[in-house]
């Protein structure tokens, strides 16, 4: 029996090839197929082509389910970029991956932990929308924080 | 990239440490209104470990003795203790009681901890208060007092704190013991025991009837929906542990583990060790840990280590000390208090040793702990008080006049009591947080007076022979100040009038002893809109409305706080007795029957 494929299209028209059972580990897609058989191009408007390279490159492991938490861990760890790591959460949220966000989530979450606030700031491209007078009252505010 | 997701900053934020948590609702304020949101809050909790310990460290009690409440200090603790074996205290992380004024002079014991909130109880001959806590979040919330004080023996309350699985519901529970007369007869009174039960928004405590046997232990440990009490060695019941369920509200005898022989006095205790009921037992030299694997099967419960001869520096304490089970790290350390010393030990059973932690001493208790940022104000009817820090703003560099500060124009006002000096007044800048001397006062040196604020008009009362008033007409202006009022009369203790026109003082026969009198506007200003609270439930009482009240608000009333009073002269000398605040509402001039006192308000 041939297996399946699936295209995948990323925010910028690149094609993306992947076998259905695999790219069936995304909810997202599962749906879809379930629904009407996605046998077209499936679009993702919200995710560019290399983040879905790196979703794609996810699906694909070849991981016994006893090292796939480690493997997770690694593959997130390997691109501990905090832009990137943020294009990948938002993409396995996109496509509801679960594993993948979490693993991306908390590695976001081990950087800027000790992040001082402005670290915070530049690392997420927040921007500071408070007045310096409002800043330091919450600043005082928050001297006992605890 | 365009803006991270609501889900996702949800989902980063809530794997930090809360610490930090509680920094980034600095970054934006988006971050701020997200944290704050109940969603954020159940996600949060539903997704931190109890990584962390409470510790009650109270010096000022074990070691010199004194009534003072204590420090809790929190630390999160990983898997296992770090390389130096030290947990790390974060300094910042400790919430002093003493700083909150409810709690001053006071002795607080923690009952419970579940979700993040702690109750506390404060107990001492006089005072039988439960507060909930959230550290966290600053708050305290009082319980209103329950139906039974047990004044003569409070050592008989028993606490448990927890929340039912089914409802959601957060339920104190306490037992205690009652007197009543037997058979009706007044002259025979027996003992029983009773239990109220609290659930947080409901406002009042419930009576859930007798408690079927005698129950002792101070640590009523809360596991699934139960709380769990060691029945007294006095009963004869099948069972040597007694449970409540925090849903049916009923007392039940519960599988306890097979008893042994033990020599001499043996302590028993009940704790919760990694999600497990256990029970402790010191005595006979040895401390042993009996574990309930499986929750309610009577054949779970085994011998889990037995701590006799310990690889330590200090081999007595065993045998000497009542000693608390605290909880155990992931890595198999169990973690203990001595009770006398309150110290705290660690111990490790893959070595058999054990190893006092210095950085934690002088430990009235401590409980694992889950940090939550679940905010007390949405429960609807107790009271709440914000713990807010004194902040220091150093040194007062002069001697001051402390009885009373009034405030006008944006200024304190006080008397400089320094020697060398001609009378001054000190004032102090509430919006620049700046004070300074300035020579304010009338030229009387030497006279005892009072600073006060009448009609809008700093003013000076001196009170000697006669009685004269100094106002200021024009605020600020040396030149300003005159003789607005001079009696001669003596002055009897009661509060009296004085008609300026006739220049005659009236007796009110009213109201005697007063410790401290000041004008008062009643108004509608809710403490908790101030934003160091940020409550932001659907307003009662909408804001424009309390500021046209507050504004359009033409009487002043007089609040007294009365220092004793016929009735309360037999413990005149109680040092704890905080007085009335009573209230009357005085129209625009004083009639033959003036004052009509409104009930009164008793804080």
């Amino acid at each position: 029996m041939s297996k399946k494929t699936l295209t995948l299209m990323s925010k910028d028209k690149q094609l993306f090839n992947i076998e259905e059972h695999l790219a069936v580990q995304s909810v997202t897609i599962r749906n879809m197929v379930k629904e009407d058989g996605a046998s077209s191009v499936i679009p993702l408007p919200r995710v560019d082509s290399e983040t879905l390279a790196l979703v794609i490159e996810y699906l694909n492991r070849q991981q016994a389910p006893e090292e796939d938490e480690d493997y997770v861990k690694k593959f997130v760890d390997e691109r501990g970029e905090i832009p990137t790591l943020l294009e990948l959460a938002q993409a396995a949220l996109d496509l509801d991956i679960k594993k993948l966000m979490d693993a991306a989530c908390m590695k976001v979450a081990d950087l800027i932990k000790d992040f001082t606030l402005e670290e915070v700031r530049e690392a997420l491209r927040i921007e500071n929308d408070r007045t310096p007078e409002e800043e330091k009252a919450i600043r005082d505010e928050f001297q006992w924080a605890f | 990239m365009e803006d991270l997701p609501a889900e996702l900053t949800i989902d980063i934020l809530s794997r930090l440490p809360v610490k930090t948590i509680v920094d980034c609702k600095r970054v934006c304020k988006k971050w701020r209104s997200l944290v704050s949101d109940s969603s954020f809050v159940n996600f949060h909790l539903s997704r931190s470990p109890p990584t962390g310990f409470i510790f009650h460290q109270n010096v000022n009690h074990l070691y010199y003795h004194r009534i003072d409440p204590g420090i809790l200090r929190w630390v999160e603790i990983e898997d296992k203790i770090v390389d130096d074996r030290r947990l790390h205290p974060d300094p910042p992380m400790n919430l002093d009681l003493n700083r909150v004024p409810i709690f001053q002079k006071s002795l607080i014991s923690q009952m419970g901890s579940v979700n993040g909130l702690i109750c506390l109880w404060q107990h001492s001959t006089q005072q039988d208060n439960t507060f909930i806590c959230n550290p966290v979040t600053r708050e305290i919330m009082i319980l209103p007092s329950p139906r039974y004080h047990t004044q003569e023996d409070f050592r008989r309350i028993f606490c448990g704190f927890g929340v039912s699985s089914l409802t959601g519901e957060y339920k104190v529970v306490r037992t205690f013991k009652r007197r009543i007369p037997l058979n009706g007869n007044q002259s025979y009174r027996i003992t029983v025991f009773e239990a109220e039960v609290y659930t947080l928004g409901t406002g009042q405590w419930r009576n859930v009837g007798r408690v079927p046997y005698r129950l002792h232990g101070s640590h009523v440990p809360f596991l699934n929906d139960h709380f769990h009490w060691i029945v007294s060695k006095m009963e004869d019941a099948p069972e040597r542990i007694c449970t409540f369920d925090l849903n049916t509200e009923t007392f039940q005898l519960f599988p306890s583990p097979p008893s042994e022989a033990i020599q001499g006095n043996c302590i028993q205790r009940l704790a919760v060790l990694k999600g497990c009921l256990c029970k402790s037992d010191t005595g006979g030299f040895k401390f042993t840990i009996w574990v309930m694997k499986e929750y309610g099967i009577k054949k779970s419960w085994h011998k889990e280590m037995v701590i006799t001869k310990v690889i330590s520096k200090w081999p007595v304490w065993l045998y000497l000390d009542y000693i608390y089970l605290i909880g155990g790290l992931k890595d198999g350390t169990i973690l203990l208090v001595s009770g006398t010393g309150g110290s705290l030990f660690a111990f490790y059973p893959r070595n058999n040793t054990i190893e006092e932690i210095e950085t934690f001493d002088w430990l009235e208790g401590g409980m694992a702990y889950r940090p939550s940022f679940l905010k007390l104000q949405n429960f609807e009817s107790e009271r709440i008080h914000i713990h807010a820090m004194v902040r220091s703003l150093g040194r007062v560099p002069h001697w001051l006049d402390d009885s009373y500060q009034p405030f006008l124009n944006g200024h304190m006002h006080s008397h400089v009591k320094d020697e060398d000096t001609t009378k001054k007044l000190c004032i102090f800048n509430l919006d620049k947080e700046m004070q300074g001397i300035r020579g304010f006062a009338p030229t009387n040196p030497g006279k005892s007076c009072l600073c006060q604020v009448i009609h809008e008009h700093l003013c000076e009362v001196v009170h000697d022979f006669k009685f004269t008033i100094w106002a200021m007409k024009e605020y600020g202006i040396k030149k300003s100040w005159h003789n607005e009022v001079v009696a001669k009369q003596g002055m009897s203790s009661y509060l009296v009038a004085y008609f300026r026109q006739g220049k005659t003082i009236k007796d009110t026969k009213l109201f005697k002893c007063y410790f401290t009198r000041m004008t008062y506007c009643p108004s509608f200003v809710k403490l908790w809109n101030f934003e160091s609270e940020r409550k932001w439930r659907n307003l009662v009482l909408d804001s424009s409305f309390v500021n046209l009240h507050l504004s359009r608000s033409p009487t002043r009333l007089i609040i007294h706080h009365k220092i004793h009073d016929p009735r309360m002269y037999r413990r005149m000398y109680a040092p704890n007795e905080p007085g009335i605040l009573k209230w009357v509402e005085i129209e625009d001039k004083v009639d033959h029957h003036p004052f009509t006192p409104r009930p009164s308000h008793e804080p």
